[in-house]
């Protein structure tokens, strides 16, 4: 193996490609990156067995093979040398790095087998950039956090009536989103991902308008965009009939600014724990009491709002509420409740994000 | 400077006992057990028989051996809770900052008050006597800028006492205190002062901070620094949030019967979810404390998917959790919830059990009206009776 890069366009890559390297060093080779030189360019992967990460990228070949060096090594070292050509070179068991007038040598990782390349190559659907981010942005902070039911640690993509949903729920609350944009492949299909691998692949996107095409394989999935393949695994399971709990006919219904929501909201949390003391939402004719009780004190505060349907009042969790609150970039939002029934609050000119939440028994 | 008064009432379960039981006055009076039960400890003794040498945390056999002439009564912490909770309401009429440190002890920060009295010792005199009046026991208070300082000075002339420390006396009142007397050394830290013949806070006097932390540590160090010149900066916090709810039972003989161990389990259940509800709380944990005949201890906890303050729920996890040990002859059993919060989170899922939550209700109700335990679940209750 012998190659010359261009500087920059290694460190781009491996600020991709590093988000799969394995921090645990039972398995050595998968603390590794593998560099493939063929004669079409350099392939660098990770892979840690959650997700695994491969980008291929041009280079001056000039002798080609594969190694396995440190990843964490390698991708510091790349990081901070000085723009310019970097030459690596496979010599005496050793990889040598050489920038201008710098040389180190790694010393590769031997004797393990690195693992296949995951292969997926159902093609089912393809979206941009920027929507794909929306969909796990909008979805996956309803997760659970609790590693007891792994169904809810995951978020739900689910192909259905050339129509793609992402959905997320921790069994108190749930995020429905709806792709607005995008092209279907398959008739349908249900894939659970895991909320932190989706978070990872979130932050690999390009953000350039690219289009991502979506492949799968045998209980993985792989988003192809560029020269990179992000590969995750899935979550083996039934995901809870969601549709079942996505009641949105609730018969009172009020509209009002987010940032006075959010604000009341958090200086309510203020006089207990955000995720222990429940706020009291209460609306009649048209005015909104938000008030919350604790053993440090009590807020209350009033606000005109648009209002249809009966009075009601029912209490919820605020950091439920400013969880999805915060995710929005609406102006206005809708709040609809009905009773202890679950409450849903949404955009109000829009349908695409759905927040369903369970009041709290008080 | 602030000014702080500790106040604490005087062998307070037995006060409460002379108080119904007149005839007891005078007399050495051992609150915690029967003379003839070989396991309790003695939680409260008169001052007639502490002078007999029995004191609170000895074994009731060693105070039955020391005063076999004494008074010997099982407790009745209900009555003490009740006149407890008189004494707590008196003290918002002093201070809006209380802070409550047991059943019989409290601090308040007077800063500010202090010129709504003649004087430092007429504002102690009027919150003893306040006390006196209403619930006819006696009160020791301390009165010194700070709750270290209160609390040494309220123990200064127990019973029925009063002390004032002031500013510019505390240099003298601490030299000859013995370092177990600081707040934090216990027996243990106070074994090591000794070594390094570190006996009285005059001996404490001459190191520099740096001295002491390395030889006792940074933490315990900088505090008995610090308390040896009379400083504490520890504020009175008014309330503080309960993070658990928790009642447990030592038996007077060790326990190895499943149904036996099973009905003490319901019965504390019963309590726990009683007083979770009065509180308003909803928790999410169970606990369970078990020690064994070799005073080996273990506890056991279990967290669910939701919120629940009935009986039924408590009971059922705790049993579950008990019949996971090994089990051993049991000396104590303790039941315990936590995760607390003020309302239940519905679940999307599942449709939790609404009947049992109108069962709790019924009963509490009852109980209110008429006396706590007046009305109970069979499981409760022991086969033999």
């Amino acid at each position: 193996m012998h190659f010359v890069i261009n500087n920059t366009d290694l460190v781009a890559s491996l600020a991709i490609v590093e988000r799969a390297i394995s921090t645990n060093d039972q398995t050595p080779a998968l603390t590794g990156l593998h560099l493939s030189v063929q004669k079409s360019g350099l392939t660098i992967t990770a892979n840690n067995l959650q997700i695994a990460i491969q980008t291929k990228l041009p280079c001056n070949v000039i002798k080609t093979g594969e190694h396995i060096v440190s990843g964490r090594l390698f991708t510091e070292l790349i990081r901070k040398l000085p723009a310019g050509d970097v030459t690596a070179e496979w010599q005496d068991g050793q990889v040598l790095i050489r920038s201008g007038l710098m040389e180190f040598s790694l010393h590769a990782i031997e004797g393990e087998e690195f693992p296949e390349y995951p292969v997926c190559d159902q093609k089912i659907m393809s979206l941009t950039d920027y929507e794909l981010q929306r969909l796990i942005r909008n979805s996956a902070f309803a997760t659970s956090n609790d590693d007891h039911q792994p169904i809810f640690s995951g978020v739900l993509m689910e192909i259905k009536d050339q129509a793609i949903n992402f959905v997320a729920t921790d069994s108190n609350r749930l995020s429905f989103v709806h792709a607005e944009t995008g092209t279907v492949h398959t008739d349908s299909g249900d894939f659970i991902i895991p909320k932190a691998n989706l978070v990872e692949l979130g932050r690999c996107l390009p953000l350039t308008e690219t289009i991502i095409d979506v492949f799968a394989g045998n209980n993985q999935l792989a988003f192809r965009f560029d020269d990179t393949v992000f590969v995750t695994r899935l979550i083996d399971g039934r995901f809870p009939n969601y549709r079942s709990v996505l009641y949105t006919e609730q018969k009172t219904r009020l509209i009002m600014k987010r940032s006075q929501l959010i604000q009341a909201l958090e200086r309510a949390a203020l006089f207990g724990r955000v995720d222990r003391t429940p706020v009291i939402l209460q609306i009649r004719d048209g005015v909104l009491e938000i008030e919350t009780t604790s053993n440090l004190g009590k807020s209350q505060e009033q606000y005109s709002v648009e209002h249809q349907g009966p009075d009601e009042q029912a209490a919820y969790s605020p950091k439920f509420m400013l969880d999805m609150l915060k995710n929005m970039d609406a102006d206005q939002v809708e709040f609809r409740l009905e009773g202890s029934r679950q409450a849903l609050l949404k955009a109000a000119d829009s349908d695409d994000h759905l927040y369903i939440l369970m009041p709290i028994r008080i | 400077m602030r000014t702080i008064m500790h106040v604490d009432m005087d062998a307070f379960f037995a006060a409460v006992e002379v108080l119904d039981h007149p005839e007891y006055a005078g007399k050495p009076l051992i609150i915690g057990g029967r003379k003839d039960s070989p396991r309790g400890v003695v939680s409260t003794a008169s001052y007639e028989a502490r002078k007999y040498g029995v004191h609170s945390a000895m074994p009731i056999a060693k105070a039955a051996m020391l005063c076999p002439h004494g008074i010997f009564i099982p407790g009745r912490m209900q009555r003490y809770q009740e006149v407890s909770k008189d004494i707590h309401a008196i003290f918002p009429e002093f201070s809006p900052l209380v802070e409550p440190l047991s059943i019989d002890e409290a601090f308040l920060d007077m800063s500010g008050c202090e010129h709504f009295y003649p004087s430092l010792e007429e504002m102690g005199h009027s919150l003893k006597r306040r006390i006196k009046d209403k619930t006819g026991v006696t009160a020791s208070v301390g009165i010194a800028p700070n709750k270290f300082l209160a609390k040494l000075a309220s123990d200064w002339q127990k019973p029925d006492g009063l002390f004032v420390l002031r500013p510019d006396e505390v240099d003298d009142f601490l030299r000859d205190l013995p370092v177990g007397k600081l707040w934090g050394v216990g027996a243990k830290s106070e074994a090591a002062l000794h070594q390094l013949n570190l006996r009285y806070v005059r001996d404490i006097l001459p190191h520099s901070l740096s001295w002491l932390q390395e030889r006792v540590g940074v933490a315990l160090g900088s505090q008995i620094y610090n308390l040896s010149r009379g400083i504490d900066h520890r504020a009175v916090v008014p309330h503080t949030d309960a993070q658990s709810i928790g009642h447990e039972i030592t038996f007077n003989d060790d326990q190895e019967d499943p149904a036996f161990l099973r009905q003490q389990l319901a019965q504390m259940g019963e309590k726990v979810g009683w007083r979770l509800r009065q509180e308003g709380f909803y928790a999410r944990t169970v606990s369970i404390k078990v020690r064994f005949y070799d005073f080996r201890t273990i506890t056991r906890s279990h967290t669910l998917e939701y919120s629940f303050n009935d009986d039924d729920t408590i009971f059922g996890e705790a049993l579950h959790l008990l019949e996971q040990i090994k089990l051993q002859p049991v000396r104590l059993l303790g039941v315990t919830v936590s995760n607390l919060s003020m309302g239940a989170q519905l679940s999307l899922f599942s449709t939790q059990d609404q009947s049992t939550s109108q069962v709790n209700e019924v009963m509490d109700s009852i109980n209110r009206k008429f006396a706590p335990g007046m009305i109970t679940k069979g499981r409760t209750l022991r086969m033999d009776n």
